[in-house]
């Protein structure tokens, strides 16, 4: 709209014709605009309808001092956080936003079907997305092969020299050779979106394997698990560590027969090198280490739990800790025990599930040394599965069940004799031609009572002995590789052992008294 | 040039929906600064500001969707607030140097919301409103022309004079003044906009209108 200029007695615009002109979309008649430009009077008008002096002075004492770079970083960890949440990895269709996002940041593709370009590679499709960003599958135009592109989200790329430290990391990670990792081609860092270029595997995720098929059989688990500790073994060697061991980061070449690790240690890189330190970028925490969820420092023990997690999540369809809470999940990881995989699942073999067990203990110190030790254990029970048991151990409790039902037979009947004594009921025996209870004086009821006290304290010691064999069952267990140590806490599963089947024979035979007691 | 995009809506509802990602962008722009700057004011060195400002957020950004903000959006500032206050202040003590995936654990919030001393909050909404203010002046700017944004700039924040701007920038001075008034009353707008979604009292409740 154009102002008008109204004449007033001095010359001025109404107050009112001023605010007009603060409107956003308002285009100023020139000579209004030349008057304001002379006028004092009109210049402290239109000042004072913008906003007051308080407004003016908190406006400049705020925005003077620049902002805290610090707070930005911070914004950005919280909404890659949110952001993480929303997306479904599978969703293969990119959103009118990350559309455009595109557009904006990438070169013109050569051929209209394609989605643009990075350098010299071409963005064919997208095949994925995760923590970081999307994943397509490209095409290299020099090399006329066909490639992973891994954009990372334009919030998360690392500046100087963080950037600095994700360029030696992706380096490192990219001098990886090994039949079980997927090999880093090429990082880009100059242009306006980052991106990692990696080998293109055919095939899926474990993720969304087990998402679609369920849990896998164990002996295809023990094939694909001493890839998987091997590919680890031979990262370890090289020293590194890749943080981030999930089903989202393995590769399944179509045909499940052979399985890849993606992204060694360029997730958690790039969580450090921008800032965020919040394993935001981690996404799930259904995989991390106790040490790892505490924040602690790092070894490649660490990626032995994590590989854990995943062997049972292979093994059961469902991750170890899993809660439907992201700080629950974080809370069993550190404080409770899993339930073993033979527990969850009875056909899988006990030596099997040991395994699982010794990487997910909470101390590190307390499983395997190295990931070569977990592939020889892996491979040893592969070579022999066709001997391999899915025995429970603990089938002493049948027999605790057992006696357990005998001692409530043998309570109830003298209980039940002396209510239908005091009530004049004949009870169940007197009809069957024995003698009365009333008439042959069976022993002392307060004696008799006593006596199944006494039992029942025994129970109670028969229950802590239990307990104390399964502690050492896992002490055993666990000390497989100290074989003098094995042996002592092997000679006290003996012990406790001869102390249960004596309890046992004890209380066998007081019941077995009792009953003769209550029958004669 | 929509002037404020679904604003009407409770920051903190839809926070509770993971998927509003506009939600958790405003949520994180406004209370980052806020509470970095509240840190700092109560003598924490960077580092740990930092520190104690993302243990706060992340573990907020998770209870969030427990927060029933069925009641009245000022009552989620106070929560805030006095988790803040508790935190920094047990920061101060130096009681825990800790990073922030502790703020996953589920005791963090039960402790963290403790009634500690009495803390007033009016520092918060001090650093509340300055971080409202930095965010409303980064949307003003986005939406005006780079020459009026400037010519406010230089004028309302730099100190520098309208005849100085329209020299440089090559602006008639009443163009000047129009532009540096206009951007002051789209950035008061946005102000109040903001505040009123966050609860927080105007400075000067009379502003409202100007002088009329």
């Amino acid at each position: 709209m154009i102002l008008p200029l109204s004449k007033t007695k001095s010359n001025c615009p109404s107050p009112e014709e001023l605010s007009l002109c603060l409107r956003a979309t308002a285009v100023v008649d020139d000579v209004v605009q030349q008057h304001i430009g002379d006028c004092q009077t009109c210049q402290a008008t239109l000042q004072a309808i913008a906003a007051d002096a308080t407004w003016w002075d908190e406006v400049e004492t705020t925005l003077y001092t620049a902002p805290d770079p610090a707070a930005e970083r911070i914004a950005h960890s919280i909404c890659a956080l949110s952001g993480y949440q929303n997306a479904d990895p599978a969703d293969q269709e990119l959103t009118a936003h990350e559309l455009s996002q595109l557009r904006t940041h990438l070169q013109p593709p050569s051929h209209p079907e394609l989605l643009g370009r990075i350098g010299r590679y071409e963005l064919e499709q997208l095949v994925g997305r995760g923590g970081m960003g999307l994943v397509f599958r490209g095409h290299d135009t020099d090399l006329h092969r066909v490639v992973a592109i891994k954009t990372i989200a334009s919030h998360l790329n690392p500046r100087g020299a963080a950037r600095e430290r994700f360029v030696r990391e992706a380096r490192a990670s990219a001098s990886l050779t090994h039949p079980h990792i997927v090999a880093v081609y090429d990082v880009i860092t100059d242009s306006q979106l980052p991106a990692i270029v990696m080998q293109y595997i055919p095939g899926q995720t474990l993720e969304q394997w087990l998402k679609e098929q369920g849990p896998m059989p164990w002996p295809t688990v023990l094939q694909l698990g001493i890839q998987l500790a091997d590919a680890l073994n031979a990262a370890h060697e090289s020293g590194l560590i890749h943080r981030d061991i999930k089903p989202g980061n393995v590769m399944l070449e179509a045909g499940c027969l052979r399985a890849l690790i993606a992204d060694f240690g360029l997730v958690r890189a790039l969580d450090e090198a921008s800032l965020t330190h919040t394993g935001a970028l981690a996404g799930t925490p259904d995989f991390m280490s106790p040490e790892q969820a505490r924040g602690q420092v790092l070894d490649q023990r660490s990626d032995l739990f994590s590989l854990g997690a995943v062997l049972y999540t292979m093994l059961t369809g469902c991750p170890p800790f899993h809660a439907p809470q992201p700080m629950a999940v974080l809370n069993r990881i550190c404080h409770q025990r899993h339930q073993s995989v033979a527990v969850v699942c009875s056909d899988v073999p006990m030596q099997v599930s040991r395994v699982v067990d010794k990487l997910l203990q909470k101390q590190p110190r307390k499983r395997y040394a190295s990931a070569a030790e977990v592939r020889d254990m892996l491979q040893q029970l592969s070579r022999s599965s066709i001997h391999l048991q899915t025995r429970r151990p603990m089938q002493l409790y049948k027999f605790v069940g057992l006696a357990a039902a005998v001692l409530a037979v043998a309570l109830l009947y003298p209980f039940a004799s002396m209510l239908g004594q005091s009530l004049g009921i004949p009870s169940g025996q007197s009809n069957s031609g024995y003698s009365l209870p009333g008439e042959s004086g069976p022993p002392d009821p307060a004696a008799r009572l006593l006596r199944t006290q006494r039992i029942a304290d025994r129970f109670v010691d028969l229950d802590r002995l239990s307990q104390q064999l399964q502690g050492i069952e896992v002490a055993v267990t666990e000390l497989e590789h100290a074989p003098a140590i094995a042996a002592a806490e092997l000679a006290d599963r003996g012990s406790v052992q001869y102390s249960i089947s004596s309890e046992l024979q004890w209380l066998q035979s007081e019941v077995s008294r009792l009953e003769m007691e209550f029958n004669q | 040039m929509a002037e404020f995009p679904d604003t009407r809506i409770s920051l903190i509802i839809r926070l509770g929906e993971a998927s509003d990602v506009q939600a958790w962008q405003e949520f994180a722009e406004i209370y980052a600064p806020a509470l970095l700057g509240l840190a700092r004011r109560r003598g924490l060195q960077p580092a740990d500001a930092e520190d104690v400002t993302q243990e706060i957020l992340f573990g907020v950004a998770r209870a969030v969707q427990r927060f029933q903000p069925d009641q009245n959006r000022a009552m989620f500032r106070t929560w805030l607030s006095r988790i803040a206050h508790n935190l920094i202040h047990d920061f101060c003590e130096g009681r825990r140097r800790r990073p922030a995936a502790h703020a996953i654990s589920d005791s963090w919030l039960e402790k963290a919301t403790q009634a500690g001393e009495s803390a007033s909050h009016d520092d918060f909404d001090e650093e509340l409103r300055a971080s409202i203010l930095r965010l409303a002046a980064k949307r003003v700017q986005e939406r005006v022309a780079p020459k009026t944004w400037n010519a406010f700039e230089q004028t309302a924040i730099q100190n520098r004079t309208a005849e100085w701007v329209s020299q440089e920038f090559g602006m008639t001075v009443g163009s000047v003044y129009v532009a540096r008034c206009r951007v002051m009353s789209m950035l008061r707008n946005d102000v109040q906009q903001l505040l009123a979604d966050c609860q927080v009292t105007p400075a000067d409740s009379n502003a409202e209108e100007g002088l009329q």
